[in-house]
Formats: structure tokens, sequence, C-alpha cells
């Protein structure tokens, strides 16, 4: 085609860079171009069916709905669904500047959008609110770890499960490896896998002497975790990297199916693959190594999120690991004091696994004792995570660290004028058991959830609307929508579940939250995040990523009229 | 409704094998219609054309391949299309003069008579610019490009030219609108060469 300006810059622009020559030629000859004064309606809301599909090329365009309204900047799209079903346009659209568009004749634009699946995926991933999928779709060559996510794995599985009943003696699973030729062996009980023995296991039997005749039910790890086959190879990695394992037993219906070990994912994860290695490392490091660790975790977490892993898959990944050193550091630590009964809590952001990076603290500690040492105890751990890369911060265990007695205290003082301490009885309402004596958690968990009252969640739901009420801004607070779930859940005296995600399916399994605002909250929950995080590593807000955080604010503000309703 | 927005125009450029509009040949032509304010870039029109001395040098003056235009159409086997695109239109250009020039010179030698109204967005500039009462300056078709922040670097070719020059068309279109212009008689006066060339 000759050169023609219109034609070089749709080609350059999303979703009309999916097209073919063809496709874009089959625009270009529905193409016009219009100019519109400041003021001027360009359409009205239940007028005609449109004849065009609007493009803004430069200026400003307002949409005005059903009490909504939105402002349209260059390379925005319009009128699309007007345009798709013959129905009269569902709002108004009016220059709110000198604007330009391009209008593209229906006919045309219906004609591509029949033909090019990628084309018109755009356009309703968008108007269904599939946000993330539709983030996904956005960007270049979606990689490889992307479809692996989709990948079913009984797919890894090559051949049939070799198992051995928990009576048999190691020698016997000894001859049943080496007759079969594998590395590891179910130990299946009644059908059910109750554990596995490693050749690393025998290894260790032999060189330590133990007498061959002894039962391989004494010395499997044990207990197994169990993986549906349905389960994708990214479920697989994510439980692997997260509990540092080395073999997952795949099951159908209870019954032993296979065993993946981390060598099958390598195979198949290339460079994401890396921390597979690091999280087992944590669990044997000294300081030292760990600092390095710590540091390649970063970078590999990063290169995860330059390749678009979905921010929920990323929290659990980076949140997992964090738990994997945090409690190594404890264990390091607990060899140099004589600690008294502790727990360990991880709180805030991490105790709702949700954050990517950067590596930061969020903890508390409840004990019951000499005060002293716990405190040195604390200390120590925090300046030991700070110093291997894992920031301090205000909310850390060095700060919040008490006694069981003390904290009934504080949660008392707190929960007395909750408008007041909005923010640590928000951190605190998210802390989740990592390490220590689940007694005292337990304890200390009660005590928390009767202090819950009224008003402190309807001073949480007014957290949720503040200061928050236009749809223009980009820079959407992501806490509203976290704010507000948390108040709903814990209305609902739901205490256990602290991740967002998690939280939003108990309520709409509760049926407490419509069924398309709570699918509507998560996509924009975690596209925000998942913008954040590629903007907190370099990648800038572009069209694409404006596109999204005003489709997200709407869903933001639609929540908290929602929300607004129930006060 | 006013008569500059009911009446059709067509944006033209085109590239010579020289800057003399008596000797020089159309080698590329390329036609934007417009309705009003509304372009019409479905219906664009382009062609080389080839010219009868076709002189190997001359591809300073417009860059376009040798070999592109020996197989290009003659001006006389399109002269009616071209006809067709700009019969009851109102010409619109930079430096139209020469192009219009250049346009009746092949039309006469192909035995077709065309009466052609025709504008210079140039003097359009210069008109909204006295009306602001800003100082009247030559601007290029590169300086209204960036005036009306069209695009900051293109390719020049005959079509792109004469594509912005419809987008700068557009714009002073509004702003003559704003002025209480609505006679096509009026536009016509302010568009033409205060100093016509003479060759």
């Amino acid at each position: 085609m000759m050169f023609l300006p219109p034609a070089d810059y749709l080609k350059r622009t999303k979703p009309f860079s999916f097209l073919s020559e063809s496709e874009l030629k089959e625009i270009i000859s529905g193409l016009e171009s219009e100019i519109y004064s400041k003021g001027e309606t360009i359409f009205k809301k239940g007028g005609k069916p449109l004849e065009y599909v609007y493009f803004l090329k430069s200026g400003v365009v307002e949409l005005q709905g059903n009490g909504t309204v939105e402002n349209l900047t260059e390379k925005d799209v319009f009128g699309v669904a007007s345009a798709l079903t013959g129905n009269p346009p569902r709002f108004t659209a009016r220059a709110k500047k000198d604007s330009v568009c391009y209008l593209i004749k229906r006919e045309n634009f219906l004609n591509v959008f029949n033909s090019n699946h990628k084309f018109s995926e755009f356009f309703t991933r968008l108007m269904e609110r599939r946000l993330v999928s539709f983030f996904k779709l956005s960007r270049k060559n979606s990689d490889n770890l992307d479809k692996l996510c989709a990948v079913p794995i009984s797919e890894l599985i090559s051949r049939k499960p070799v198992v051995c009943s928990p009576d048999a003696s190691i020698l016997d699973v000894a001859e049943i490896m080496n007759k079969n030729n594998v590395g590891s062996v179910v130990v299946v009980d009644g059908g059910r896998a109750v554990g596995i023995f490693t050749q690393r296991d025998l290894t260790k039997l032999v060189a330590s002497h133990t007498p061959l005749d002894e039962k391989v039910s004494k010395h499997m790890s044990a207990p197994v975790i169990e993986l549906d086959e349905s389960s994708t190879v990214m479920e697989a990695y994510l439980i692997m990297v997260t509990n540092a394992i080395n073999h997952l037993v795949v099951v159908n219906n209870g019954e032993v199916k296979g065993v993946i070990s981390t060598k099958d994912l390598l195979l198949k994860l290339e460079s994401s693959s890396s921390l597979l290695c690091l999280s087992r490392k944590i669990l044997r490091a000294d300081v030292n190594e760990l600092k390095n660790v710590i540091e390649n975790v970063k970078r590999s977490i990063e290169d995860m999120v330059s390749r678009g892993t979905e921010f929920f898959e990323l929290a659990r990944i980076s949140a997992g690991i964090q738990d994997l050193t945090v409690k190594r550091v404890l264990e390091l630590a607990e060899n140099k004091f004589a600690t008294p009964t502790y727990c360990w809590l991880q709180t805030g952001d991490l105790g709702r696994g949700e954050t990517v990076l950067p590596l930061k603290q969020s903890s508390l500690i409840v004990f019951e004792g000499d005060e002293k040492q716990i405190i040195e105890f604390a200390e120590t751990v925090c300046s030991t995570l700070d110093r291997i890369g894992i920031s301090d911060s205000p909310f850390s265990a060095k700060q919040w660290c008490f006694s069981l007695e003390e904290w009934s205290e504080i949660i008392r003082r707190l929960f007395c004028d909750p408008e007041r301490h909005i923010l640590e009885i928000s951190t605190i309402m998210d802390s989740r058991f990592l390490k220590g004596s689940k007694e005292v958690y337990l304890q200390w968990q009660d005590i928390l959830s009767r202090s819950v009252t009224k008003k402190a969640v309807s001073a949480m739901m007014r957290a949720a609307l503040n200061g928050y009420d236009s749809a223009e801004e980009y820079t959407v607070p992501v806490s509203h929508l976290l704010m507000g779930v948390k108040a709903l859940t814990l209305e609902a005296g739901i205490f256990d579940v602290k991740n967002t995600k998690e939280r939003c399916e108990n309520l709409l399994k509760m049926k407490l939250i419509p069924e398309g605002l709570g699918r509507d909250i998560l996509e924009a929950y975690s596209v925000m995040n998942e913008i954040a995080l590629r903007n907190q590593i370099g990648y800038p807000i572009g069209k694409i990523e404006e596109i999204l955080l005003k489709e997200s604010a709407k869903i933001v503000s639609q929540f908290q009229n929602f929300l607004r309703a129930r006060l | 409704m006013s008569e500059l927005l009911t009446a059709r125009y067509s944006v033209i450029d085109l590239e010579a094998t020289g800057l003399n509009p008596k000797k020089d040949e159309m080698v590329a032509l390329a036609i934007i219609p417009m309705v009003g304010t509304r372009i019409l870039i479905k219906d664009y029109f382009f062609t080389p054309v080839k010219p009868k001395k076709l002189k190997a040098n001359s591809i300073k003056y417009h860059g376009i391949d040798f070999n592109a235009l020996k197989n290009a159409p003659e001006f006389c086997t399109i002269a009616e299309k071209i006809k067709t695109f700009l019969d009851g239109t109102i010409i619109v250009g930079y430096s139209t003069d020469f192009d219009v020039q250049i346009l009746k010179n092949h039309f006469s030698k192909s035995k077709l008579r065309l009466d052609l109204k025709y504008i210079d967005v140039a003097q359009i500039e210069k008109w909204i610019m006295r009306k602001n009462s800003i100082g009247v300056i030559h601007l290029s078709l590169d300086d209204l490009i960036k005036k009306y922040d069209l695009e900051l670097a293109y390719r020049h070719n005959a079509l792109a030219d004469a594509y912005y020059t419809a987008r700068i068309f557009q714009y002073q279109l509004k702003k003559l609108l704003d002025f209480g212009v609505n006679k096509l008689t009026d536009l016509l006066s302010i568009g033409q060469m205060e100093n016509p060339l003479y060759w």
C-alpha cells in the first residue's frame, strides 16, 4: 500500500496492529476523518444506532451514560457496542476540546471484527471486563509461561506410577527402583498415597548403616502433597516453589496416577525454573548464602513480571519464598537465643500473600514469658532479614513484639477508636501464622476476632469510600478494593481467610456480593497490581495501561456505590 | 447550513519532473476528497504518471523510482478518471498555483477542458493570522503541519502531503466558520494567491 499516514498510524496502534495488510485495507476503505469543535455533540444516547466506530485521533471526548462520565483521549475507540449490536448508543459523546476522530464505517469494522479473532477479543474482553486476559492479549508475543499455565500436569507424566506398600522393606523398594529404573517410589496404602521414598532417602539410609529390612513407612517422606491431574503445570510449579519440595504425587479422585519431579518441570519451564532450585537452597542456607539467594530470587521474579505472569501467581511465589526465608532465619536465630514460647505472624500484604516486589518485612510476634530475650531475638531476626535483602519496615516484628497480655491491651485500645487506627487494625487483621507456637497464635486470634465490632467494620467500609470518586484519575488506589473486601469478609464473620482473591471467592460463595461485581473486583485488583508492578520495574504506563486503569476505576466506583448502599 | 460545510473539495498534491509548470511534467498525483470538514480517506486516489520525456536525473525532484514510472499509466489514459474526481469540486492544496498549472497543461494536451477553482492553505493561514492580528509570515507545509500538531516526522510523498494538507484544511474550515465565513465566493477569494506566479 502507498504510504498513507492514517494507515501507517493505525498499523502502529492496538488493536489495529493485530490486523493483516488486507484487513487494514478493509478498514481504510471505510475510513473518514471528522473534526469536532469543543462542546459539539458527536452522537446522542438513545439516538440512531451508529453507522461508524469512532477512533479518537486528537483532543478529548467525554462519554456520558447512566450517571457515569468518562473522558477519552488519543487512541481511544468508542461507539463499538452500538455499531456491533445495531442498538442505540448507551451514552452521549461530546467533544470536550476541539477533537479529530477517525470514523470507521460499521460494515468495514464488522468485516474485520468477524475475520480477526485477536482483534475482536480485544473489544469483547474489555466489554466483558476480562481485564487480566485483555492485558495479556495486548502485550507483545505472550510468552511460553503463559501457555504453560494452561497445560495440565497429566501431560508431564510419561509412565505408570511405581508404587510399593508401606510394609515393604527398604531392600524391596531398592529392587523396585532398580527394576523400573526410577528415582522415586510412591508408598500407597489402600489405593491412597501416604508417602514418597526417593533415591536420596535410600543413599542416606545406606550411609547411616540403617538395616535394610526396616519398613519403608518408617523412612519415607510423609505426608505427600497430592495434586489432581487436571491441575496445571503452573499450579505444580507454585506448590513446589513455595513448599521447597522435589516431588509431587499426581492423583485422579485420590488414585495415584504418577509422580512429577522438579526435573520434569525444569525441562518445561526454562528460566522461571531458577526459582525451583533457589527455593530449595533456602532450606539449608546460612545468612551469607541467603543474601545471595534472595538477590537471585529478586531477579527471577522481575523476569517473571516482565514476561507477564499473573499477579496472584507472582504474589504466591514471592510470599512463599519470603515465608521460607523468614522460617530459615528464625531457625538460625533460635539456635542462638533461648527464646520463650512465641509465634511469628506474617501480616499486612505479606499476611495476605499479596506482595511481590520489593521484598519487605511485615510481621509481628506474640509471646509468653521473658520479654528481654524475645526482643533481642526479634531485633536480630529483623536486621538479619534486612541485611539479606528483605528490608525492614515500620510494620515489622521489631516494633510489633508483645506478650499476649500486652496484645490484648493494644487490641482493645485500637478498637476503641477504629476510625483513627484503621491502618493498624486493617494490617493486623491480615496476620497469618508462620512459625512457633500454634497455641499462642490461636489465643491471639481469639482475642482479635472477639474485638471486631460493627463500628470497626463500618470504619473500614468508610475507609474504602474515602478520597476517591473521580473516574478520571488514573492512579486508582488498590487499597479501596482491598479495604472494602476485607470489611465485607469480617462482617460475614470470616476471620481465617486473608487473601483478597480467596476473600472475594468466599463472599461470592456466600452470595454476599453480586456475582458480576465480585468477578470484576478480582479482575481490577489483579490488573491494577500487575500494572503497578510492571511500572515499578520500568515499564511505562501506556495507552493500554491507561485503558485498563480507567476500566478498573469504574469498577472501584461501582464497588463503592455497593458499599455505600450497605452503610 | 454554511456553504462551506456542504461543498465538495479535492485536496491534491502532485510531483513533477521539475519546477517549471510550462515545461515540466506530472509524475504522481494524489487526491483526497472532502465534503465540508469530513475527509473521505476511504476514497483517496493516488497514481504515478508516466511522463512523455522520462529523465533519469529528475528523481531528485520527486523521489519516485525510475522503474516505477516506466510502468505507470500515461496521463491521457487516466485523464477522464481524474476529471470525474475533480469535477464540481474546489481544489485545495499547498502552492496550488503550480499544481493547477501543471494539471491544466496536461488536461489541455488530452483535449479535455476543465474549469478549475482552487485555493491554497498557505493563503488561508495568512488570512487567519491577519484576523487574529498575528504578524503574517510565510509558512511552509512543514511549518503548517507543525503548527497544527499533526505529526513530528513523516515521509514526503504526494499522498502523505495531500493527506496532511486535508487535515490542515479541516482545521482551517472550522476557524473560517468561527469568523463567520459562510459563502464559497468568500472562501475562494481568501484562498487565492495575492500575487499569482506568472511563468
